[in-house]
């Protein structure tokens, strides 16, 4: 016989009430004879209280006995533990139709007759286990369930918390950008980021292909590096690449994040689009009789291996005022009550139609009368950035600079140990420079102090960019520094600076020397390693400069960079 | 008089099956508050109250049963129902014949316990 109330993981346990002492123990006996746990109880009073300690799974009830009698004490736990099935087994003579029905009335679930038959006792035990049994692992996965849907619950709220914190979409101020952001956010994984930084204009529009907390864990470095990145003015090339660096380590395989990145340039007119995985970018010139397409033509952010290939920018020249609209693939997703999506042909004809004076209001009115009144799909985010033609005057013909300077410095010993070269450096030149020209000036600094690091910490202190490694990397590496730096001797830095200034631009032209014996690096292999937070040094010198080269006989470098 | 069986041979063959080293002492139990309870039988009669005489008659019936005494059981039975019925007439006699009927079912019972 197939025992199934005894199982590995479950021992079911009764409970016998009975007054009569030879009854009592002859079924306690035969109920531990088949490896149950038992527990005896005298009368219905004593019953309930034993059931209250130790619920039993099942429970042999005489009918009548002093105190309490069988019946009240089977409707009184019956009563008070109605969310759980107890089966309870009335023990009572065949013959007595009267009392039968009455233990039926009362809740009991069977009888048992005398004299005790162990095969129908185990019969019955069988059969009512089945269903105790069932009961019970329903109830110890409803528990589980209960446990992991609030577990769920908690990690949902925490994401959307975190994501509302992180997500916060761009300044209404801003007269620039017009926007909608999916107000479900968390579960359309959409994040809007636009930054007004030194002439450009830096927008991206990112979607999440994990929901909820992957969302969440991609947005907090994405929209840190994003923001961090496009204030000091990075290529947005190199904006992407750090960002999917970024997410390929933290978020999941098979997550990642579709990205449309804009920088606007507004210093020389450019428009730099660089779309990953995001429905067309469609420009809307004021001149323009159809919409300028930019596709994606790169992985989405954060797939393996999208890094490696680098990303392909588009760029355009801006010719007259415009708008510029990028969007998640909600909006060309969109359907309406027939079912039907919104497309992207349907789409354009919006935008064309909609141009003019509140341009970007017409729009969304028209994309909601589409979708009518359907509010399921409620992920759409859509945003108009405003494009304005550069004026005519124009910086570019303008000197930055009051005029041609040339400046020469000597760095001896001493003053490398106690005067700071790059401060003194930068001050200098900050004296000389156009205030107003801020992305050049930031360029020209990052330049000249990026060198001259370069040329202290690794040329002359031979300090290892390594060092950084590690947690407390960064201190270890300017203990070092300055342990070094006290005790150099016989070491020097020329540094020569000009600027030239004509109407066609401006140029600076930096040389260096200095007593290092350290080797320059070959040009071309200065690269950046987006895992480390360090070694950018020569590489943003790179990206900048017209051109950039080293004497490693002279231990000399010379540079060009143009504006 | 019909002759009845004092025991059912079945029963007490699957108690002792199903009970093993307890068999013993649920026989010597039952013997023991079979007894006690025929003492109560006979006071309650003396006392005439009826209703400890039918819970009484209950008791002895179903522990009787259990251990195979099946006449005893069933003079309890008749018993109980017939105080049930508000029949109360012969009871002197009645509690007569379940007193010989236990004495006759003492010793065979004894046989199981001390073969």
């Amino acid at each position: 016989m197939n025992d199934r109330y005894k199982s590995d993981e479950i021992i079911l346990s009764f409970l016998v009430v009975d007054d009569d002492n030879t009854n009592r123990l002859i079924l306690e006996t035969m109920l531990r004879k088949l490896g149950l746990s038992v527990y005896s109880a005298t009368n219905g009073k004593e019953a309930i209280e034993s059931y209250e300690t130790h619920r039993q799974d099942m429970i042999l009830m005489d009918v009548m006995m002093p105190v309490m009698d069988g019946y009240q004490a089977c409707m009184s736990i019956k009563k008070c533990y109605s969310d759980q099935f107890i089966p309870v087994i009335f023990i009572t003579a065949i013959s007595d139709d009267q009392s039968l029905s009455k233990c039926i009335e009362c809740g009991g679930d069977d009888f048992l007759t005398k004299p005790f038959n162990n095969i129908i006792l185990k019969a019955k035990i069988n059969a009512l286990s089945r269903t105790s049994m069932l009961y019970k692992i329903i109830n110890q996965k409803n528990e589980e369930m209960r446990v992991i849907h609030s577990r769920l619950q908690h990690e949902h709220e925490l994401a959307e918390n975190i994501f509302s914190k992180i997500n916060t979409p761009p300044s209404t101020e801003s007269e620039s950008i017009k926007y909608i952001l999916s107000p479900q956010s968390i579960s359309s994984g959409d994040i809007l980021m636009y930054l007004d930084s030194n002439g450009h204009q830096y927008a991206m529009l990112g979607d999440f292909t994990g929901h909820g907390l992957s969302a969440a864990i991609g947005a907090i470095p994405t929209t840190d590096i994003f923001y961090k990145l496009a204030r000091r003015n990075y290529r947005i090339d190199v904006i992407a690449m750090e960002i999917s660096q970024k997410l390929n380590e933290v978020l999941p395989t098979g997550l990642y994040c579709a990205a449309c990145i804009i920088d606007i340039d507004n210093n020389d007119g450019t428009l730099s689009i660089l779309n990953a995985g995001i429905p067309d970018a469609l420009l809307l010139l004021r001149n323009a009789s159809d919409l300028q397409k930019f596709k994606s033509s790169n992985l989405p952010l954060g797939i393996k291996g999208s890094q490696n290939s680098g990303f392909e920018i588009a760029t355009t020249k801006i010719t007259d005022d415009g708008s510029l609209y990028i969007y998640s693939d909600g909006v060309t997703e969109a359907t309406n009550t027939e079912n039907i999506m919104l497309g992207q042909e349907i789409l354009e004809q919006l935008i064309l139609s909609s141009r003019g004076p509140e341009s970007f209001e017409k729009l969304t009115r028209r994309i909601e009368e589409f979708r009518s009144s359907d509010e399921q799909d409620d992920d759409i985010t859509i945003a108009e950035i405003l494009i304005k033609k550069p004026s005519n005057t124009t910086r570019r013909n303008h000197s930055s600079f009051s005029s041609n300077w040339k400046i020469e410095l000597h760095f001896d010993n001493e003053a490398l140990k106690k005067d700071k070269p790059t401060g003194v450096i930068i001050n200098t030149i900050r004296q000389h420079i156009d205030s107003t020209n801020i992305t050049h000036n930031n360029n020209l600094l990052t330049i000249i102090s990026e060198l001259l690091n370069n040329e202290i910490d690794h040329g002359i202190l031979r300090l290892e960019s390594s060092l950084k490694d590690g947690k407390d990397g960064f201190d270890i590496y300017r203990k070092e520094r300055n342990k070094k730096l006290a005790g150099i001797v016989d070491q020097y830095i020329d540094i020569t600076i000009s600027i030239i200034s004509s109407n066609t631009g401006n140029i600076l032209t930096v040389l260096l020397s200095s007593s290092s014996e350290a080797n320059y690096p070959e040009v071309d292999s200065i690269d950046v390693d987006p895992l480390k937070p360090y070694g950018r040094g020569l590489f943003i010198i790179k990206q900048l400069c017209e051109s950039f080269s080293f004497d490693n006989d002279n231990k000399s470098v010379s540079l060009v960079y143009k504006w | 008089m019909i002759q009845m069986t004092l025991l059912c041979q079945n029963t007490i063959d699957r108690l002792q099956e199903a009970t093993g080293d307890v068999f013993h002492e649920i026989l010597d139990i039952y013997l023991k508050d079979a007894q006690k309870n025929l003492e109560s039988i006979i006071a309650s009669l003396l006392s005439h109250d009826t209703e400890k005489l039918l819970r009484l008659a209950h008791t002895l019936k179903g522990s009787s049963r259990n251990v195979g005494a099946i006449e005893l059981s069933d003079l309890c039975e008749s018993l109980e129902m017939d105080l049930r019925n508000g029949e109360h007439s012969n009871l002197d006699q009645r509690v007569n014949l379940i007193s010989s009927s236990f004495e006759n079912t003492l010793p065979l019972l004894q046989g199981y316990i001390k073969p």
